[in-house]
């Protein structure tokens, strides 16, 4: 008799998501994620595939968690300082463990690079949002006037971007003082 | 003792393109057989398990490549230049490898949760750093300029070779130049190689 599903295919993507962002998706075989998510081998071959449950994950991910944290630091009026808070809320979520690893979708991007062109739409989206969110932030911090040189936009827009990927692995080998020390230096440079 | 029937260094050049390809955790010691031509006895013989290939993989890469790439950073000329072209060897797709680092690569898979693969990235990016304070010290900068612009231009480096490596070339050169421009805005840059 085959195995009943105990869950929804929603609960097992959020299960799977789990696995996957601490493993990346080559580290994950279908029999490992069986497991993971208590289901039959065939449920992984035949309905709910590795590929399927990956996707769905990641998109998770971008819609669920990305996008939402980046519409309040889009709509905060608080200028350079919405950086700050943004930029130290990544480096303890990563040292506190509250996120299990750094962002899941640039992870994904140094594993599988142009592989599947579904993910390459889902970063090309992801990514549009981030630039406008750290546009947004600077385009306040003028209004405010908080920047020096508020011509120099674009090229701030990018280094802030810059920032906050290579924190995905400077958290790896460096204390959260070290850490927001490079934030706040960073920072200073628009100011 | 056996006599050895593999060349350790082209086993492990093997091995780079596969984790790199693979994923270090999605490839089997199977694989690693098939690939490198090399079985599993004589594997164990020489890095004692597939961890031990792994961390010999990434020394070589490093020894190999990357200091041939820092070499660059040995060079005179414009400042702005010479770190241009640095941080531009890791963005160009090569014969052997893909665009990017195999380090960060490996790192970014293994780092959090295998101690010895954070040593590696930590001795990596301090050895990185070492050689970016060598370089800028041969311009007039102040000691406390040095060891600032050393730390963030690591920190470029860290971003370049995460989410750039799917970017187009114009994209990941623009990245590179903003980054540069806005450390140095606020340097002179003049020469005093001897």
């Amino acid at each position: 008799m085959p195995r009943t599903l105990n869950h929804s295919y929603p609960e097992l993507v959020e299960k799977a998501q789990k696995l996957f962002w601490v493993k990346g998706y080559k580290s994950v075989s279908p029999e490992e994620l069986a497991e993971h998510l208590e289901v039959s081998k065939s449920t992984i071959y035949n309905k709910y595939t590795r590929d399927m449950l990956f996707m769905d994950s990641l998109k998770g991910y971008v819609v669920d968690l990305s996008d939402p944290i980046l519409e309040q630091v889009r709509n905060s009026d608080k200028g350079i300082e919405a950086f700050r808070d943004f930029f130290y809320m990544i480096v303890d979520g990563l040292l506190e463990k509250s996120f299990p690893k750094s962002c899941f979708m640039v992870n994904t991007v140094v594993e599988l690079r142009n592989e599947k062109e579904q993910i390459t739409e889902l970063y090309e989206r992801y990514f549009g949002n981030m630039r406008k969110t750290h546009r947004t932030v600077l385009e306040t911090a003028i209004k405010k006037g908080e920047i020096k040189y508020p011509e120099r936009i674009e090229e701030y827009t990018e280094c802030m971007v810059g920032v906050l990927f290579s924190l995905s692995i400077l958290y790896k080998v460096k204390s959260r003082e070290e850490l927001r020390t490079y934030v706040d230096e960073q920072i200073s440079l628009l100011v | 003792m056996r006599y050895k029937e593999f060349n350790s260094n082209k086993v492990l050049e093997t091995c780079i393109n596969l984790f790199w390809n693979t994923s270090f955790g999605g490839c089997s010691v199977k694989e690693i057989v098939t690939e490198t031509g090399v079985n599993r006895f004589s594997l164990y013989d020489e890095w004692e398990h597939k961890e031990g290939i792994l961390l010999a993989s990434i020394d070589l890469y490093q020894q190999r490549y990357s200091q041939e790439k820092f070499k660059i950073l040995e060079s005179e000329g414009d400042l702005r230049e010479v770190l241009t072209k640095f941080y531009m060897s890791f963005m160009i797709d090569e014969k052997t490898h893909p665009s990017g680092c195999y380090i960060i690569r490996i790192a970014t898979e293994l780092a959090d949760n295998n101690i010895d693969v954070k040593n590696k990235l930590d001795r990596y990016l301090n050895e990185l750093e070492h050689q970016f304070k060598t370089f800028i010290s041969n311009y007039s900068e102040s000691n406390k300029n040095i060891d600032y612009l050393a730390k963030h231009l690591t920190g470029l480096f860290c971003s370049l070779t995460t989410f750039c490596v799917i970017h187009s070339f114009e994209e990941r050169k623009s990245l590179v130049n903003s980054g540069i421009s806005m450390l140095l805005k606020n340097s002179t840059h003049h020469a005093t190689h001897a």
